[in-house]
């Protein structure tokens, strides 16, 4: 999954990293490497907008909840700030802490927790944890990647 | 996307529903907006994909949703999901999602029945371990 849906209009804000080595998987992007600080702010269009593409709906959802998960889409986002290529998403685990509202100012941190090689392939695990602006914690994305294989 | 109730499902757990739901192209450039190979179909025949992809949180959705329904802010407050993505979908294939509750818990299939191969599968939980 590339640029999974920027939820932010705005991208300004996600962290300057450099690529360590582009020809790599990940662009070496190797288990134990930090990623973030990225903020973003989840508007209500950008809301409805993945949950209403995904064929959900509820009255929670139209009131204004954020829709959790968007958290792997914030993932993405994150890990792509040092893997170059584009991503296949194979496994996504989520842990919601709390309602969280559109509007609210999220940042996203997380590292490369795991690097490990099956039938051929690549893959890297990230997790990520996405606060609010208070520091509480929102959400905990775990997601595993492989590169497309062109 | 067009999302069709089939009804119960059952088969060992307390209760069951299947749905059926296609993203088409529209959708799938909602969710991932535009740049990508899931919305750009020039990418995604660069990569060999054979079309724009759907992304496997959007393939999940119905699953969510339905769960969402069942549990409504307990869900989303603290919910938790282990779902792996193990099948592609393209625009305008349909899927059929297969959940099978217990207590607070979901099971969750999505099969891609133009190829009848799995998608999706994993499994849903209410609250939770945080």
């Amino acid at each position: 999954m590339e640029a999974g849906g920027q939820t932010a209009t705005d991208r300004s804000h996600l962290p300057d990293r450099s690529i360590r080595d582009p020809e790599a998987p990940f662009g070496g992007a190797d288990a134990g490497l930090a990623l973030g600080p990225a903020r973003f702010t989840v508007s209500a269009v950008a809301n409805e907008r993945y949950w209403h593409a995904a064929a959900v709906d509820h009255p929670l959802l139209r009131e204004g909840y954020l829709y959790p998960p968007i958290a792997a889409n914030l993932t993405i986002l994150l890990f792509q700030t040092v893997a170059p290529r584009p991503l296949l998403h194979t496994r996504q685990l989520l842990r919601c802490h709390r309602l969280g509202r559109v509007g609210a100012e999220l940042t996203v941190t997380g590292s490369v927790i795991e690097r490990y090689a099956k039938r051929g392939r690549e893959y890297a695990v990230i997790e990520a944890g996405i606060d609010l602006a208070d520091g509480d914690r929102l959400w905990t994305s775990t997601a595993t990647f492989c590169e497309v294989a062109p | 996307m067009s999302p069709d109730d089939n009804g119960d499902g059952g088969g060992g757990t307390r209760s069951g529903r299947r749905v059926t739901t296609t993203f088409n192209a529209d959708a799938l450039v909602a969710y991932s907006r535009r740049g990508n190979f899931h919305s750009d179909p020039a990418k995604a025949a660069a990569l060999g994909l054979g079309g724009v992809l759907a992304q496997g949180m959007q393939v999940a959705g119905p699953a969510y949703g339905m769960a969402l329904e069942a549990w409504g802010a307990d869900f989303l407050a603290t919910g938790s999901m282990d779902l792996r993505f193990v099948g592609m979908v393209h625009a305008d294939e349909t899927v059929e999602t297969t959940v099978g509750f217990h207590d607070e818990t979901v099971d969750v299939t999505v099969t891609n029945t133009a190829t009848d191969a799995t998608a999706v599968v994993g499994r849903l939980t209410k609250k939770g371990r945080h």
